[in-house]
């Protein structure tokens, strides 16, 4: 492992606490753009990021801020994205929030447009197949762009062509506010992979330590193999809540997807679920008590200095 | 020569010295190569011709992250309709690479198909109607002078852009002009005869029915001044409506099938510069034969002109 577990464990924590932070300002209204946050997808994201090399490249989707924050590192320089007060982001212009890029620092692409970055993804692959510069694309995507022909077009682009690229599914079941079930026939992704000739691999239970030695490996073989491999994250998108009014007086489930999440404070800054489906609780029990309180109190300390809590 | 001679040839000598590129399309390096147009191409060795798997709109994302990255991409397509499957991507995508400085360039090459044996696919024969939606460049060739500009200029500079071939005129004896052609910087217009009573402007791939009419009204004293006119975004229709106050008359061709096109508001903004002239716009209308195979020939009846040129 390229890092140590105290490292990846801040790094996840920060960016739990940096949407924390940004959904309190969204609770107050500070945005006028939509963003979608990404809390319980942190451990894909910290993954990817350590395992991209440098001469990698990044192309995410509107759900984009776990990946953006990650290369910025500083919760100020994400606000003012999304206040747009640019001063300190590295991309030319300001994108807002489903756009957000930074190609000085391997974020090459942003598309809100579902399955969009797919294939911009494969001319990306292709071009770095072309420079010989053992280099390869992290192409991010969710759920609902299995259902894009972009999808499908962009796999068969990249087996035929014998294009490395590491083409990640984000799945939390949800695409806006119907689920899989309530949209569309299951997708066994391992046999459409199958059919491709492509290599398939299923991650789930949000270990980070786990998930980062896995992304190294399918990043290498997909080099040694000339091929792309293809990678469906289970996750969750945290921040859901339960509407009650007279229509519903059992209660109605509401999936997070965009903008504030009521029922996420910031007086608890890391722990949202006591769950599987939340990185922070999955990566707590790998430390003593005293050595997470100390990362915990680091990370707090990090995000202060930027005279944010 | 003829017309899908030329253009091949000069598409493969810009292509033999191109910088990193990659030239890609469905069946560009074998079997017809896009009947003949991308026959024999070859890059220098760290460039790459590619045979793709049929869809389009990805094909279109993938010039786009080609260019990204630094590689330049061409994509030859077979028919423009394809095109529709990579809106999302010529405008999408183009609005968002768009705003950084372009260091590749990505030129999508579709042959048009303006004549009209392919029967429904022959309903779309308007390169305008792309450029408008995705405020993009477009490019519509006829001619060895306007092949040789574009070709030379645009296809391989940073950017995007999109530069189409007449489907009618593959067969066709290359049209060249012996007079000095002129043209704007960005390729929105050229200037192929100088004559002082009529000004000619062709839109779309009318170019060739401009040049038999300038021809025919020559034979009856009438010199004309023609050009043809380009969907670039940046236009630079001034020296056109110059022209067209000094002749004091001025006709517009347009054999394209879109309901809105830039030939229309080319006309207003003529009459509004000289009301005291005269403007004419041949255009085609909506007939429902443009969804059966038929020549579909755009004619320009000569002896109508002539009445409207002497106010008979």
């Amino acid at each position: 492992m390229t890092q140590d577990i105290k490292t990846l464990a801040k790094k996840l924590l920060k960016l739990r606490l940096a949407q924390k932070i940004i959904n309190e300002y969204y609770k107050k209204g500070a945005f006028r753009i939509p963003i979608h946050l990404a809390m319980g997808h942190e451990a894909i994201a910290v993954a990817v990021d350590t395992c991209a090399q440098n001469q990698d490249k990044l192309l995410l989707t509107h759900r984009n801020v776990h990946y953006n924050f990650l290369r910025m590192s500083s919760v100020r320089a994400l606000l003012n994205e999304y206040l747009l007060e640019r001063s300190t982001s590295q991309s030319y212009v300001s994108r807002g929030s489903m756009n957000l890029d930074n190609p000085l620092s391997g974020i090459i692409y942003t598309s809100s447009i579902l399955g969009n970055n797919l294939a911009v993804g494969a001319g990306v692959a292709l071009a770095q197949k072309m420079k010989k510069n053992n280099s390869i694309p992290f192409i991010l995507t969710g759920d609902g762009a299995l259902e894009e022909g972009s999808f499908y077009e962009s796999l068969l682009f990249l087996k035929s062509t014998n294009c490395p690229a590491v083409v990640i599914v984000e799945n939390n079941g949800w695409s806006l506010a119907t689920s899989i079930s309530e949209r569309r026939c299951h997708i066994d992704l391992s046999q459409l992979a199958k059919s491709l000739s492509i290599d398939y691999h299923f991650l789930d239970e949000n270990n980070v330590f786990d998930y980062v030695q896995k992304i190294e490996e399918f990043r290498s073989v997909s080099i040694t193999k000339n091929s792309p491999v293809l990678i469906e994250v289970k996750l969750s998108t945290l921040g859901h809540w339960i509407l009650q009014n007279q229509e519903h007086i059992n209660g109605k489930f509401i999936n997070y997807h965009a903008g504030p999440a009521p029922k996420v404070e910031i007086s608890e800054p890391f722990l949202i679920e006591e769950s599987v489906d939340d990185p922070v609780f999955v990566t707590q029990k790998y430390f003593q008590n005293s050595e997470w309180d100390q990362l915990k109190k680091d990370v707090v300390n990090e995000v202060m200095q930027e005279g944010l809590m | 020569m003829k017309y899908l001679e030329y253009v091949n040839s000069k598409i493969k000598t810009i292509l033999a010295e191109a910088p990193q590129t990659a030239v890609y399309g469905q069946n560009i390096n074998a079997g017809s190569c896009i009947g003949g147009y991308t026959r024999g191409l070859q890059l220098p060795e760290n460039g790459l011709v590619l045979n793709t798997p049929n869809s389009e709109n990805s094909l279109v994302g993938v010039g786009f992250g080609l260019m990204l990255s630094g590689v330049n991409a061409v994509f030859f397509m077979k028919q423009l309709d394809f095109l529709l499957l990579g809106l999302d991507h010529i405008v999408n995508t183009h609005n968002i690479v768009r705003t950084t400085p372009a260091v590749a360039a990505f030129s999508i090459l579709p042959i048009i198909v303006d004549s009209g044996y392919d029967g429904p696919q022959s309903s779309l024969n308007t390169l305008s109607d792309f450029c408008s939606i995705s405020s993009t460049d477009g490019y519509t060739l006829t001619n060895k002078h306007d092949i040789d500009f574009v070709l030379e200029n645009f296809m391989l500079s940073p950017g995007f852009r999109i530069i189409g071939f007449s489907q009618r005129l593959i067969k066709s004896e290359l049209i060249s002009f012996d007079e000095k052609v002129t043209h704007s910087e960005n390729g929105s217009w050229f200037q192929y005869t100088y004559g002082s009573d009529m000004t000619i402007a062709c839109f779309n791939l009318s170019l060739p029915q401009g040049l038999l009419l300038t021809q025919a009204l020559k034979a009856k004293g009438i010199m004309v001044s023609l050009f043809s006119i380009n969907p670039v975004l940046h236009k630079n229709w001034q020296p056109l409506l110059l022209n067209y106050q000094n002749s004091g008359h001025l006709l517009i061709l347009d054999d394209t099938k879109s309901a809105s096109s830039p030939s229309q508001q080319f006309s207003f903004e003529a009459m509004q510069s000289y009301p005291h002239g005269k403007v004419r716009l041949e255009k085609r209308q909506f007939s429902e034969s443009w969804f059966v195979p038929s020549s579909d020939e755009f004619n320009i009846d000569l002896v109508d002109i002539s009445h409207w040129y002497k106010g008979i």
